[in-house]
Parts: C-alpha cells; structure tokens; sequence
C-alpha cells in the first residue's frame, strides 16, 4: 500500500486497483484495506492530503491519501531491507535472475 | 442492475458491524469501494459476481470488524497513555478512528478506581469511619425501607400477583364490609366469568397440641382452592385442593415452614404426621413454602385448614346463612380481563344476590389490588412509617454530611498531590472524577456493609410482641425492591459525596498549592465555606431528629397519663373466638355458665363478657339514627363506635354509669331493646335534652331494632388511644348474641392463675370453648401504644447516633480551624491576647456554626414535625419546651465540641508556631 501512494496520492480505490494490477492482492476486501489504512495512519506512515487532483478528475466524495515523510522512509528502509534480503539469496544462489525462483 | 441495489443495501447495514468511530471516519469510502467492486463484478459477470463479491464482502467484514474494534480502542489507550499523539504535528484530519467516548472513560476510569482504592487503603482509620458512618447511615434506611416493603409493598400472591385481587364490600352507608357469607362467596364464585377463581378465608386461632406440648397459634381457614389460585410454593408434600374441602374428605392441614420448624423440629417425615388443632385430629399433607405468610399482614399463620374439616372451629350456621360474614374474598382474574371489567360484573351480581336474598344489606362491590395489607392498614402502618422514613433520611444525610467533611479534609491534606497532578498536565475533569470515585467506592463500601446492618436490625423488627401470647410475623427479607432501594440509596449517597468531593477537588487545586509549604493557608475560602455548612447541616439535622425524638418521648409520657375512662389493672382479658361449631343460643348458654362460675370464685369482683377490650383498633362502627336528634351540620347520619357487653361489663372495667342505669339480666332477648351511649354521644344527639327513654337506630350488623337508651356511661378511650370526642354505644349481650366474645374478669387473684380459672371455667361449659390470647387488661391497653413506643425508642437511638456524629463532626472542624488560624492565634497571643480572648475566639466559631445549624434545623423540624401528628398524644408538633430543650442540646454539643481545640488554642506558644510557621 506504501508502494501505491509513492508516486502519488490515491483514492481507496485507486490503492486497491494498484494493488490488483501489481498481482500480489487480486481481491482485497474493502474493510481489509480500511482498516490496514487506518493502521498504517495510526502509525504515521500515510495520511489523508489535503490537495485534490484537477477538478474534472475529482469525485467530491472520495478522500485521497498520501504517504507521509515518515512513511516515505519506512517504505525505503523496507525496500532496502527486502533489496539486502534478496542479494543474500542471490548470493547464496538461491535466486539468479530477478523475478525468476 | 437490482441485484446491485440490493446488494448495496445489505452492505449498509453490514457496516453496522463497524465500530462508530471507525464507520464515521471510513464508513462513505468503505461503501464506495464496496459499490465500485459490485458494479465491476456485474458488468463483468453479471449476477453471480454480485453474489460472489457480496460474499466476499460479508467474509472481510466479519473478519475486519472486530479488529477494527480493537484498533479504536488501542487508539484511545494510545492517546491516554501518550497525550502527545494528540499534538501530533501532521494531525490527519479525520484521518483515524476517534477515540470512543466509551473507550475513553472506561480506560481512565479503571485507572482512577485504582488509584482512588490505593488512596483508600493508606488511610485505613479515615476509611473504617466513613464506611462505618455510610453503613450506619444507609442500614437505617433500608430497615425501615424493609419495614414499609413488609407493611405496604408486599404483594398478597406468590405467584403472578397482578392478576390477584381482593374482593371486598362496602354497605350502602359506606362502611367497609370486607367479609362476604360463605352463600354469598359461593355465588359469586359461581356467577363470575371475569375472575378465572375465586377463594375465601377467614383467620382462626387454635390451640395446638403435638407430642411435645399445647399452645396456641393462628391458622387460616381457607376454601379449597385457596392455595392454588394464589400459587403457593409447597416446600414438602402437597397443597390443599378442592377435594380436601368436602365434607367426606379425611381432614387435612397444610402447616407453615415455621411450625415445622419449631413444634416438629424439621423431621423429614413430617406429611402423614397427625396434630390435633382445637381437639380436633389432622394429617398433615404438606409444608408451606416461607415466602408465603397468609393474607393478613403480621398475623403468624402457622396453618392451613380447608373450611369443611373447620366446622368444629367456626360457628354452626356460617355455611347457611347469609349474615354470617365470615370469609375474605381474593380472586384471580382471568388473562384477558382487568380489576375494573371484574369489578362491573361483581357489582351486577352483588346487586341481584341482594334483590334475591338481602334486600337490607346491598352491598357495593370493589375489586382491588391484592397488596398484603389492606388499605386502612396501610394507612395505620404509613402513619408509624412514613415518620420514620423521614428520622432515617435524616441520617442520611447527617452521614453524608459527616463523610463529606471527612473527604474534604483528606483532600487538603493531598492538596500537594493534586497540585503535581495537574502540573503534570491532568485536567480538572480527570481530577474531579478521581476524587469523585473516591467517594462513590465509600459509598459502595457502605452501601454493602449497610446490608449487613439491616440484615441484623431485621430480626428486631420482623417480630414485634404486642402481646406475650402473640408475636407478630413481618417478612422483612430483602426482595427485589429492598435491593433496588439499597441501590438507591447508595447511588444517593455516591452522587452526594462524589459531587461534593468534586467540586471541591476543582476549587482546592485551582489554588496555588505548589508555591505554599505545606501548611499555611488551607484550601481557600471556598472550601471553608463548604465545610461550614456541611457542618451546619449536620447541626440543623440532628436537632431535627432531637426535637422528633423528644416530642415522641413526651407523647409516650403523656399517653401513659391520659385518662382511659376505665381502670386496667386487676383485669385479665381471654379472647372467645371459636365458636366450636355450636349454635348461637348454645352459645350464649355456654358464656353464661362459664361468667355464673367465675362469678362464685373466691377473689373476683367481676367477671363479663365484651364484643372486644376497650381500647381495641378492631372495634366496629356503626352509623346512628336517633329520635328527635338535632342534626348535624353535615347532615349525615352520625358514626359511632359499638360493643356488645354483659351486664357486669361496667364493673369490670370500672367504668362508671352518670345517668340512667346499667344492663342488668332483665336485659334479656324476649324484652325491649335497651342500649347505653356514652356522654360525648348523648351530648351531640341531644345537646339541650335527657336522652334517657329515647330511641336509637343502628345499621343492621349492629341492630336489627331500634334500642331504647337507658344510661349514660362516662367517656372512655375505645378505637385508639389518641381519639377525641368518639361516640360509643353499647348494647346488652342478651339481646344481641355474638359467638366470638372477650371475657373480661377483675379480681383480687394473681392474673396468671386468673387466667388458668377462666379456662377451666370455659371448658367446663363446654370442652370446645377456649380462651385465647390470655392478657392483662394492662398488656391490652399497652398494645395500642406499641407503634409510639417502637418509634420513640427508634427515634432516640437513631437521634442519639445523629448527635454523636455532630459532636465529632464539629469537633474536628472546630479543631480544623484552629490548625488553619494557627499562626494568627499565635500571633494574637504574641501581641497580648489573653487566654480568655483566644477561648471566645474559638468557642465563638463553634457557636456561631450551632446558631447556623439552628437557624436551618428549627425552621426545617417545625414544617417536618407535621409528620409525626398521627404519632403524638396530647403533645403539640410545635411544643415549645421542646423546641427550646433541644435547641439547648444542639448548643451544648457545639460548646461541648469547642472545648477541647479551644483549650488547645489557649496553650499555643507563640514562638514555637510563629517560628516554624515563618
């Protein structure tokens, strides 16, 4: 979901069209995703932003999120902590190419 | 595209599973989010993806929503436990679950309990008073709470109670004629399609004898289906039933859980078992569950007997005759009909049972809720209550008083401790709330040790002896209304304390406690103020309950020196009541033997029979008309109390005759009716003329004839003692035969072997004629002053405890004071203030505090005291020696209170304190 909002801010359901097209969460249910929303605002790595898209693109209604600086940073020491553990399977040979087991 | 509508409605209310919080904050996008999948699903797989992405959604939700639950409240302990989240420099505008309220005040709650409880504990001599105090306080009131529950708020059944009611009749003069015939019972039963069943019972004494002794107790004698329409719970064996009331049936009893107990001490065998009850022989078949005691309030009911296997106990002719009323009526409604419908069709039949039988008596019929007591009886008992629930609330509140000065003296004291309270950033609310928990952890305290009180004064009050040979059975065990009191009570008392602790709390700590040292300066002028008047109103309190105990003690001695009329001592008294199944001439015969046989033994100078003992509540009315009578302003019928005596009546009881002449054996039933009023009658019938020869009509259970009067006998007390101006007839036994009598005897002889004489006088005359309820005509009289005299003693405990808390209350305030004007005192002294000075400075402030308390408590007990008029006799509710006396007592404790800091005060060194003060 942090990956989602990194390029830019998005709706629930643009997070969950993200999530879908990115493969690994095909189906998730909307209260799984409200409520992982919420947990990650508890946190303090997204909120909810302030700035709309261009008027003809908004629904009213909907509330967009955005990652926050401190999110930002969990999310790239996450993508370094999963970078470091990929490296050490490719190391030890586990893995060769990238997206290939 | 409907299935899509549906889907989205259902979704709606799927979200209810949501927490509130978590709906207000997510609730719009959830929907939408949920919208967009089912109108994809649709348009990719028509209704099957509705249904699949419906499922889909159900299965999230029941996954999610209790961890959105938690999430919520891990947010509100998140913001108690680290506040700064709530400062959080990128707020997320509604970005989150809020904390709910609910959360919210439960985690705090909890912490400031435990904190409040720690608090407690520290102080342990502090917490044993308050919780003694609010014991003491809330115990008196559920005692007497448990007392009303017990005279006015039981219900008579068991089982189902609302549809239970009383059926009782009024004569056309609107006397209260509670008792039907048993024909008349029979018929209504019959007649009624409103009340599913109807029974009749009527109270019988008996003596009875077991295997292990002979004495006497009090049954009901019930038609047959009596047990079962009220549901009675049968602890052992079986209830009585229709069959047991039929002539040819084996005569059967149901015994009550207290007989069982103490004449056949809880044997296991006990049905089958045989007990003879007015030389009768009876099996008994079941035992009465405890809960149940009878229809008629305090009577202790130890037997059930179904009517026919009665005849041996009750008249000969109850059965066949339609003036014998002898039954009270209760009735069970059916399912679909209420008192009122009931009571029109009772009306109906009442009216043709008169055109077809009675024409004389056409009674009027009422229907009434079956409460325990009847609604005289509650008037009696809410006369005796009602004053004494006022007294108890008056502890109360002195309790309250007292804790409160307690808690607010504790408070300055950790004046410090709040002070770092709220430095460290806790809001008045926070602070207020733990003090307030404080005081509603003492009241629960003492709302629970209070049970424990009135569970002991319970057994003082459930069992009153008016007589030696009656004691009374009152159910005070606590039921659902006496919990719901007690809870009420208690809340009472924690709302006070709380509030007034918290109140406090918010003043005390707005004070710069911090920048003091301790001592000093103490809680503002606030706080002062408020402990004054608690202090005051502990005072006015007390002086209340003093001036209400004092006006009863007054009352008990000036009824004790009230002028009966008649002379009690010398004169035994034995109740008739069986009429042993022998007819009313049979019956006559028999008292007349028994009274020709006292007469001959040596040491009595008189013996009679009277309907009742003067000074019984019990005695009847009967409204008057008389020849050539002036009529009253009113321009009713006179009312006029009545009793059936025997010639020697007068001189037994030593009431003299002031006009005409006495009955005498000429008197007898073939001759003219004769009666005697007594002066207060004869003065407002005929106020410029000799009532000597006149004539008088009764109502018909009175006398059926008009009665020609041949003397006047001196005023007397007859009802009650506190009566004034009662009119009185009497009327000779010979002409109007009863089967139930009093004998009456004055003699010189010991009254317990008097007593034995009259009985074997009665078996004599025959075997089945028993004396119950044997007593002096002294023990009679004091009787009646048996509710003045529990009040008064309960009056003067309870006023004796108020005083003691004043006392302390005042003293510590009083000495509260002195520590706060420490250093002022000291500095008087120093600057040349004699002792004497300083003494008038500190017993000024207690008395200054005692007028405040009298300035409340005087105005306040002259409108309270209003309360006890139905209690007092020949006492004023205004009586001025009273008023001043107790006024002297509340001055005396505020003096007497002062003393000690005064004296305490007078001995400060000022160096000392002027140095560790500086």
């Amino acid at each position: 979901m942090l990956l989602a909002l990194s390029d830019r801010e998005r709706h629930a359901y643009g997070i969950k069209k993200d999530l879908a097209a990115r493969g690994d969460h095909r189906e998730i249910g909307p209260g799984t995703l409200y409520r992982s929303m919420a947990q990650l605002i508890d946190a303090g790595l997204i909120a909810e932003s302030d700035r709309r898209p261009a008027a003809d693109l908004d629904d009213e209604r909907r509330r967009y999120y955005r990652l926050t600086p401190f999110g930002r940073r969990v999310l790239i020491a996450e993508a370094r902590r999963l970078e470091g553990l990929v490296d050490a399977a490719r190391a030890r040979k586990l893995i060769t190419h990238p997206g290939r087991a | 595209m409907r299935s899509v509508r549906v889907a989205e409605t259902a979704f709606r209310w799927l979200m209810l599973a949501y927490p509130p919080a978590f709906r207000q904050a997510h609730g719009l996008a959830l929907f939408e989010l949920f919208r967009d999948d089912v109108r994809d699903a649709c348009r990719r797989r028509g209704r099957f993806g509705v249904a699949t992405a419906f499922t889909r959604a159900c299965i999230d939700t029941l996954v999610n929503a209790p961890a959105a639950r938690w999430l919520v409240i891990r947010r509100a302990l998140i913001a108690r436990l680290e506040p700064s989240r709530y400062r959080d420099p990128e707020p997320s505008r509604n970005g989150g679950p809020e904390p709910s309220h609910f959360a919210e005040l439960w985690l705090g709650v909890g912490h400031d309990v435990r904190i409040a409880a720690r608090n407690l504990r520290n102080a342990p001599t502090v917490t044993a008073i308050a919780i003694a105090t609010l014991a003491v306080g809330v115990g008196t009131n559920l005692t007497i709470f448990s007392m009303v529950n017990a005279a006015l708020l039981r219900p008579l059944a068991p089982h189902d109670p609302d549809r239970v009611v009383r059926v009782a009749g009024r004569t056309v003069t609107g006397r209260p004629a509670r008792r039907f015939s048993y024909l008349d019972f029979r018929d209504l039963r019959a007649r009624s399609t409103t009340l599913s069943d109807l029974a009749g019972v009527t109270l019988v004494a008996f003596v009875c004898e077991t295997d292990d002794g002979t004495d006497q107790i009090i049954g009901e004698v019930t038609t047959g289906s009596y047990l079962s329409l009220l549901g009675v719970p049968i602890a052992r064996g079986r209830t009585l039933t229709e069959i047991d009331d039929r002539a040819q049936s084996p005569p059967a009893v149901v015994i009550s859980d207290h007989l069982w107990r103490r004449r056949f001490a809880t044997r296991p065998d006990i049905v089958g078992q045989h007990v003879t009850l007015n030389r009768v022989g009876y099996t008994i078949v079941g035992v009465a569950d405890d809960s149940f005691a009878g229809s008629f309030l305090g009577a202790p009911i130890d037997v059930w007997m179904p009517a026919a296997a009665a005849e041996s106990s009750l008249d000969a002719h109850w059965r066949d005759d339609r003036t014998r009323q002898t039954l009270m009526v209760i009735g069970r409604l059916r399912p679909d009909r209420t008192a009122v419908q009931a009571q029109a069709e009772l009306q109906v039949i009442a009216e043709a049972l008169a055109r077809e039988f009675r024409p004389e008596l056409h009674p009027i019929v009422e229907v009434v809720p079956a409460t325990l007591a009847w609604s005289d009886q509650r008037r009696l008992a809410g006369m005796f209550l009602s004053p004494l629930l006022g007294l108890v609330a008056l502890v109360l509140v002195i309790a309250c008083a007292n804790v409160a000065n307690l808690l607010l003296a504790r408070i300055l004291g950790r004046r410090r401790e709040l002070a770092v309270r709220v430095a460290l950033g806790a809001t008045l609310w926070r602070l207020a709330r733990l003090i307030a928990i404080e005081g509603v952890i003492l009241s629960a305290a003492g709302g629970a040790a209070a049970v424990a009180v009135a569970a002991g004064t319970r057994t003082v009050f459930a069992n009153i002896t008016p007589l030696p040979t009656l004691t009374l059975r009152f159910d005070m065990r606590p039921d659902a209304r006496v919990i719901g009191f007690a809870l009420l009570a208690t809340a009472a008392t924690a709302l006070a304390l709380g509030g007034v602790g918290a109140l406090h709390a918010i003043r005390t700590s707005m004070t710069p406690a911090l920048s003091e040292n301790g001592a000093g300066r103490l809680g503002g002028r606030s706080a002062a103020r408020i402990r004054i008047a608690l202090a005051s109103l502990q005072i006015g309190a007390s002086l209340m309950l003093l001036i209400g105990a004092a006006l009863l003690v007054r009352s008990v001695r000036s009824a004790a020196a009230i002028d009966l009329g008649f002379d009690p001592r010398g004169v035994v008294a034995l109740d008739v009541d069986g009429a042993g199944g022998r007819s009313p001439t049979e019956r006559t015969a028999i008292f007349q033997n028994a009274l020709r046989q006292l007469a001959t033994v040596p040491g009595v100078e008189a013996a009679a029979l009277a309907t009742r003992a003067p000074l019984d509540t019990s005695t009847p009315l009967t409204r008057i008309n008389a020849e050539h009578a002036v009529s009253t302003a009113d321009d009713r019928s006179p009312a006029a109390s009545f009793t059936v005596v025997s010639p020697r009546y007068f001189d037994a009881v030593k009431m003299p005759i002031v006009a005409g002449r006495s009955f005498t054996d000429d008197d007898a039933a073939a001759r003219a009716a004769v009666a005697i009023v007594n002066e207060t009658l004869a003065r407002r019938l005929w106020p410029d003329g000799n009532p000597i020869g006149r004539r008088l009509w009764l109502e018909p259970h009175a006398s059926s004839e008009a009665c020609r009067i041949v003397g006047v006998s001196r005023n007397s007390r007859y009802v009650t003692l506190g009566e004034e101006g009662q009119g009185h007839v009497y009327l000779p036994f010979a002409q109007h035969p009863r089967t139930g009598m009093t004998v009456l005897v004055r003699s010189t002889i010991e009254p317990g072997r008097m007593m034995r004489e009259v009985q074997s006088a009665l078996s004599a005359a025959d075997p089945h004629a028993i004396g119950f309820f044997p007593r002096t005509l002294t023990q009679h009289v004091g009787a009646s002053l048996l509710p003045i005299r529990l009040a008064t003693s309960l009056a003067s405990v309870v006023a004796g405890f108020a005083l003691a808390l004043a006392t302390v209350g005042l003293y510590g305030l009083v000495s509260f004071v002195v520590a706060e004007r420490m250093r002022e005192i000291a500095l008087r002294i120093a600057l040349g203030a004699t002792p004497a000075q300083v003494w008038r400075l500190v017993v000024g402030f207690g008395l200054k505090l005692s007028a405040a308390g009298l300035a409340v408590g005087v105005p306040a007990a002259l409108a309270g005291s209003r309360l006890l008029a139905g209690l007092l006799y020949g006492v004023s509710t205004t009586d001025p020696v009273v008023f001043a006396l107790a006024s002297g007592v509340a001055v005396a404790v505020a003096l007497a209170s002062s003393l000690l800091p005064a004296s305490r005060a007078m001995r400060l060194d000022p160096i000392v304190v002027l140095k560790e003060t500086a």
